[in-house]
Parts: C-alpha cells; structure tokens; sequence
C-alpha cells in the first residue's frame, strides 16, 4: 500500500518532497521522499516514515509510524499503543490503535483494543472487542 | 439504497412517519422516517439514508444507511454503509462497515460476541436512612 504522502503544490522540489502529519502533535510538514526519519520541527519529536511489515509475533511498548502497519496473516502484535498512518489487518492485534489514515480489517483479522480512526472497513468475519471512534476527526 | 424486493421487507416505516414505541416482527421491516424505543425482530432490519433512529434494535441483521443512537444487537451480521451515522454499542458476530461510515461506541464482533451476550443484571441496593445498607435475606 502507498504511503498517504501528498507531493506539495507549487514547490520546486516537489516530487521529491511530500507533506507528512505529525504523529505527536499532528502539524503538517515537507519532507523527503527518500527520507526514512524525520524530526517534527514543531514538537521536536523523532517520526519514522516508512511502511511496516508485520510478519510474525512482536510485543513492543509501542509501534510508531507516519507509514502504513500490515500486520500479514501469521503477523501478531502486543503492544500498549500503536500509532500510525494507516494500518491493514489480517492478523491478531492487542493494542490501542490511533491511525491517521483509514484501518483495513481483512476478515481473518483479530483486534482486541480501543481503534481511533478517520475511515474503517471491516471483512465479515473479523473478531473485535474495544471501543471505536471511527470518522471523527483526527486526534493530535 | 440496497436492492431488495418487496418480500424481504414487509414492513416499511416511511420517510413523514415518526413512530415511538416497542416494535416486535418477524421477517423484515425497512425504516425511512424517526423511530424512537426498541425493535426486537429475528428478521432484517434496513435503516435507510434518510431515517433517524433513537432506539436499541435486536435483528437477526441489520443494515445501516441512516443514523442512530442506540445499542445495536444482531445474530447475524451489521452492515454499516458509507452514510451511516452511528452512536452507541455494538455487538454482532460479524460486521461490515464501508469506509465513510461514522461511527463510536463499544464493539464486540465475533461469535463468541454473541452467544456470551446475555443481559448484564446489575443489582444496585439502595441505603436505608438509618445509614446501613440492608442485609441479604437469608434462604433455607
């Protein structure tokens, strides 16, 4: 899945920049296409930008990323929160889910947690248990 | 609107109607106008674009197009559609939700969601004025 990545209007270097939103404080800035992290210049907060593949069993305190989480089939994570910019699911998630992006719940998919999210599609035959706030908008 | 025939909804509350009360059917019924109370149905339940509901529904399966506030319970399946507005508690054994859908509350989803589903009996005792609570009777 493509990194929800806007290229910014008028700038000159604008196919090799995108505007990425902050993760922590949710401010709008350029940065490198090619840039795998970046440091928030409004909270000063390190955000990662690239994608994350989740293909076994992982317990993190937390998972951050301004990229797209796939949590594969056989992919399972525990953690206390994950922060992302879009997330698909086909495996097992126990945590607390903020996404900036729309959550795809694929229908294998297990999510035990609270989900906080602009746009959510669910496959018949998921399991979920939490609360869900889902189209509101977004959370800094 | 879905497609369906005039079979599988029998019943069809219309877009000026504004119903209050308990509602109890058995095969389908589709809603266009205001409902307020409850809908227990083993059947369908068809929430149309245009419909408002203040109501807690039991179906066998529901689809969502309109909005509501409530607590939702289906045997079967919920099917949220990108118009749908929903505020309130769900639980179903599966769930559908298009993206655009707005929607917060608790979910529970899966079919373990549903069979250990019963009505949660709270018992609340009320103090005395001389200020003890009172004592359980005793049996046998």
């Amino acid at each position: 899945m493509a990194i929800p990545l806007e290229p910014i209007a008028n700038s000159p270097a604008g196919d090799d920049q995108a505007n990425i939103v902050c993760l922590h404080c949710g401010q709008s800035q350029p940065a490198s296409r090619k840039a795998i992290s970046v440091v928030c210049k409004f909270c000063h907060k390190s955000l990662r930008l690239n994608d994350l593949p989740i293909k076994d069993y992982q317990a993190r305190r937390s998972v951050e990323t301004c990229g797209v989480v796939t949590v594969e089939k056989k992919g399972q994570i525990v953690a206390d929160r994950v922060l992302c910019g879009g997330m698909v699911i086909r495996g097992k998630v126990k945590a607390t889910i903020t996404s900036r992006g729309p959550v795809l719940v694929g229908p294998d998919a297990e999510i035990k947690g609270d989900v906080l999210a602009p746009s959510l599609a669910v496959g018949a035959g998921a399991i979920l248990e939490g609360h869900y706030r889902i189209g509101y908008p977004n959370p800094t | 609107m879905a497609d369906s025939s005039p079979q599988d909804y029998p019943t069809i509350i219309g877009p000026d109607a504004n119903f209050k009360g308990e509602l109890t059917f058995e095969k389908g019924m589709r809603i266009h106008g205001r409902l307020e109370g409850k809908i227990t149905t083993t059947g369908r339940v068809h929430i149309a674009k245009e419909a408002k509901l203040e109501a807690d529904v039991e179906a066998g399966s529901l689809l969502v197009e309109g909005e509501i506030h409530g607590n939702l319970v289906a045997s079967d399946r919920i099917e949220l559609k990108t118009s749908a507005r929903f505020e309130g508690d769900l639980r179903a054994n599966k769930l559908v939700v298009e993206e655009g859908a707005v929607f917060t509350g608790h979910v529970s989803v899966g079919p373990e969601a549903v069979k250990s589903g019963q009505p949660r009996v709270t018992v609340q005792v009320a103090r005395q004025p001389g200020g003890q609570a009172p004592q359980p009777a005793r049996v046998g």
